[in-house]
């Protein structure tokens, strides 16, 4: 089960992720997105606190969201990831593509 | 079939309950319209009864007094007659004869003087003319030293009071041997002293008739009694004159018999209930003028004898009406419920397959046609949502079938003979794929080129078709590219170049490429995201081969990737999988973890490669415990033999 939350504070929008983003969450949470795909200078925080699991499904979602903002020229920044969940951003290198917070 | 009657039957059958409900609330209808009816009929009858009676009581009571009117006038008319001839004893015989022979009804007739009226010689004076048996005209002289009428009360209580008088009936011993009444009329002298007593006997044998005329109905009966309740009348001879209604109902239950005869001899008038041997009865009762009292006994189930045999009728008529009705009913209903059962069947029928079944028919628009209507409906959305089933499942068992082959295709692309370099003694190489779904996105690939070994493994993110599609371009690239470049590097770059082209669906590939130099044990090798693989020899602790963390392939076109280099040397076996292994899961979602898998190779130590992957199967099948496989798993065990020099 995956909890997707988006909050705006001015020119900032926070994506809230609780629980397990595995195969089937993943598109859900693209669904959840869909505001972000409309925004023209997006400025992305992801709250990943309370993430407890991520699949390759899943990070695909966060590379489809990098490539837009880049495209865009916004940013998108990584809040405290769980230990698990590090490993994996990091093994997979795409620690390297996002700013952490 | 047996018919099944009673409960069950009534439980089981709608128109057997229906026809239940429909009887049943007719005879609760009929009952209370029946209670209201008799009610009122009861009452109105009662009334007319009591009419009815009261009408003959007063009418014989008239009839009575008539009578009675008639002795007083026809004695007060030859009341001057006598007055004349008062002192002339054989002028008075005369004047008597003529009396009684013009008034039939009277039987006798005298007048009885006032003792020594004619002297001491004639103490008791009184001529008196009479009819005897043979209808002649007889006279005699009454007073005499046995007869006193002096003390009689046809003499005395008119003598005494000086006023016309009746006198009680008794029984004429001396004269008419029957059942007499005597009418007193005092005749006065000058000086206003009644001097004598004319009389007129009159028989009560007319009297019984008439009172005995009152016939309200065939078992009414009648009686009357005098001034002190003496019977008068009854239709029990026996007790006439000899009982008084007191004395003869003394040992009677009802003591309404008691304040009846009290009112009547009071010379009230009335009517009252009273309760007779088991017979209830109705007592009208009235005074006539003598004091005397007449009353007509109604038994009760004569009165409401009409309204009775009216009930009987009628219950009958109604009785037969149920039964009439509980049978039509039963037609009716049967009538309009055969078309339910025949659905019923219909139903049955299309639920064993035959959607072709015909309906029964309906020639009105009424709940049948609907329900017609609705079988049709419900016939035709059957066939066309069988129809539809029969397809998809087709297209489904098509699709199945496709992925089968794309499954086997698949399978077919990656090396699984094992050993798969048997002339190679130095070699011990295996591996397996599990995928998730029918088709997998994990991949891995190796073969032997100038002595070295090239090898990869690959996790394409996502499962199914879209990720096999992907797993089987990557692994094509692989086979073209590799064997054109040096490094792993070269052909991580390569790869990458190839796969984020034109990679609008955002996939990316994690890949560990080895180019492990058979000769010398030295590995080279590029990870781009993927799992270290886990190094595993005697004599040091199982652990994961450092990597730098590359991107997974797809993603940016251009990403410098890095080449890293372990000597890897001979006995050390190098363990690669995707994280199918150790992101496993439980029931409890629970991962196998990195540690586990450690451990688990920790404990590994020596075994061939074949052995090393089968025990790293098992074990994540029982981490696993029946918990459904989420993602592809895909494992190779790879170590060099030290070759004996010898050999």
């Amino acid at each position: 089960m995956l909890n997707v939350t988006l909050t705006n504070h001015e020119t900032e929008t926070t994506v809230t992720l609780e629980g397990r983003m595995d195969t089937v969450a993943a598109p859900e949470f693209e669904q959840a997105l869909a505001p972000v795909w409309d925004m023209e200078h997006p400025q992305i925080l992801l709250d990943c606190q309370k993430l407890e699991y991520i699949s390759s499904s899943g990070l695909r979602v966060f590379l489809k969201l990098k490539k837009f903002v880049d495209a865009k020229g916004g940013q998108v920044a990584l809040s405290t990831l769980q230990p698990t969940v590090k490993e994996v951003f990091e093994m997979t290198g795409f620690a390297k593509m996002f700013q952490m917070k | 079939m047996k018919k099944k009657w009673g409960l069950s039957r009534i439980r089981n059958s709608f128109s057997a309950r229906l026809r239940v409900y429909v009887v049943g609330f007719t005879a609760l209808l009929f009952i209370v319209a029946f209670y209201v009816f008799f009610r009122f009929s009861y009452g109105f009858i009662r009334d007319e009864a009591v009419h009815r009676a009261e009408a003959l009581l007063d009418n014989t009571i008239l009839r009575i007094d008539g009578v009675l009117d008639a002795v007083e006038t026809a004695a007060g008319n030859s009341a001057w007659e006598v007055e004349t001839y008062r002192d002339e004893p054989d002028s008075l015989y005369a004047v008597l004869s003529r009396f009684v022979e013009r008034n039939p009804i009277i039987s006798g007739s005298a007048v009885a003087f006032r003792k020594g009226y004619y002297g001491q010689g004639e103490a008791y004076f009184s001529p008196y003319v009479y009819t005897n048996a043979a209808g002649k005209t007889e006279r005699r002289q009454l007073g005499n030293e046995t007869y006193n009428y002096q003390e009689k009360e046809w003499f005395a209580e008119p003598m005494r009071t000086g006023k016309p008088h009746w006198s009680e009936p008794y029984f004429d011993t001396g004269g008419g041997e029957m059942i007499m009444t005597t009418y007193s009329l005092p005749l006065y002298d000058g000086q206003q002293q009644v001097y004598a007593i004319f009389t007129a006997d009159i028989s009560l044998t007319w009297l019984t008739e008439l009172v005995n005329s009152i016939r309200p109905y065939p078992r009414a009966y009648n009686l009357m009694v005098g001034r002190e309740g003496t019977y008068i009348v009854h239709h029990r001879p026996e007790r006439i004159l000899h009982e008084t209604i007191f004395s003869a109902t003394r040992d009677m239950k009802d003591s309404t018999v008691g304040s009846i005869g009290r009112h009547m001899v009071a010379g009230l008038r009335g009517m009252e209930m009273l309760q007779n041997d088991d017979t209830l009865s109705y007592v009208f009762y009235a005074p006539i003028k003598t004091g005397w009292s007449v009353a007509t006994v109604c038994p009760q189930e004569e009165v409401f004898a009409s309204l009775d045999k009216i009930q009987f009728r009628v219950v009958a008529i109604v009785c037969i009406g149920l039964v009439v009705l509980a049978v039509a009913c039963g037609r009716i209903i049967r009538h309009v419920t055969t078309p339910l059962s025949r659905f019923a069947g219909v139903a049955r029928q299309i639920a064993g397959g035959h959607f072709d079944v015909p309906l029964p028919q309906s020639k009105y628009k009424d709940e049948m046609g609907q329900l017609h209507d609705a079988f049709e409906y419900m016939q035709g959305a059957l066939v066309e949502y069988v129809h539809e089933l029969q397809e998809t499942t087709a297209q489904k068992e098509r699709i199945e079938s496709e992925l089968r082959i794309a499954s086997e295709i698949q399978m077919g692309m990656i090396p699984k003979l094992f050993p798969p370099f048997p002339e190679r003694k130095d070699i011990d190489l295996y591996a397996t794929l599990k995928p998730a779904k029918e088709v997998g996105g994990d991949l891995y690939d190796f073969f032997i080129h100038d002595e070295k070994l090239l090898f990869v493994i690959g996790d394409v993110s996502g499962k199914g078709i879209p990720a096999s599609l992907l797993m089987a371009v990557t692994r094509s690239l692989f086979r073209t590219i590799a064997t054109h470049r040096e490094t792993a590097k070269e052909i991580v770059s390569a790869l990458n170049r190839a796969v984020a082209d034109n990679n609008e669906a955002n996939m990316f590939i994690t890949l560990f490429v080895g180019i492990l130099d058979l000769q010398t044990g030295e590995l080279g090798y590029c990870n781009a995201g993927h799992n270290p693989p886990v190094l595993n020899r005697g004599g040091e602790d199982a652990h994961f081969l450092s990597c730098h963390s590359n991107i997974p392939i797809g993603v940016f076109e251009d990403f410098e990737y890095t080449e890293e280099h372990f000597p890897l040397g001979f006995g050390r076996m190098l363990l690669l999988y995707t994280d199918g292994l150790t992101e496993a899961e439980n029931r409890e979602k629970a991962l196998y973890s990195e540690a586990r898998l450690l451990e688990t190779m920790q404990a590994l130590k020596g075994l061939g490669a074949q052995e090393t992957i089968d025990a790293l199967g098992k074990s994540v099948q029982a981490f696993a415990n029946g918990a459904e496989q989420s993602d592809d798993l895909t494992m190779l065990a790879l170590q060099l033999k030290p070759i004996n020099p010898n050999t």
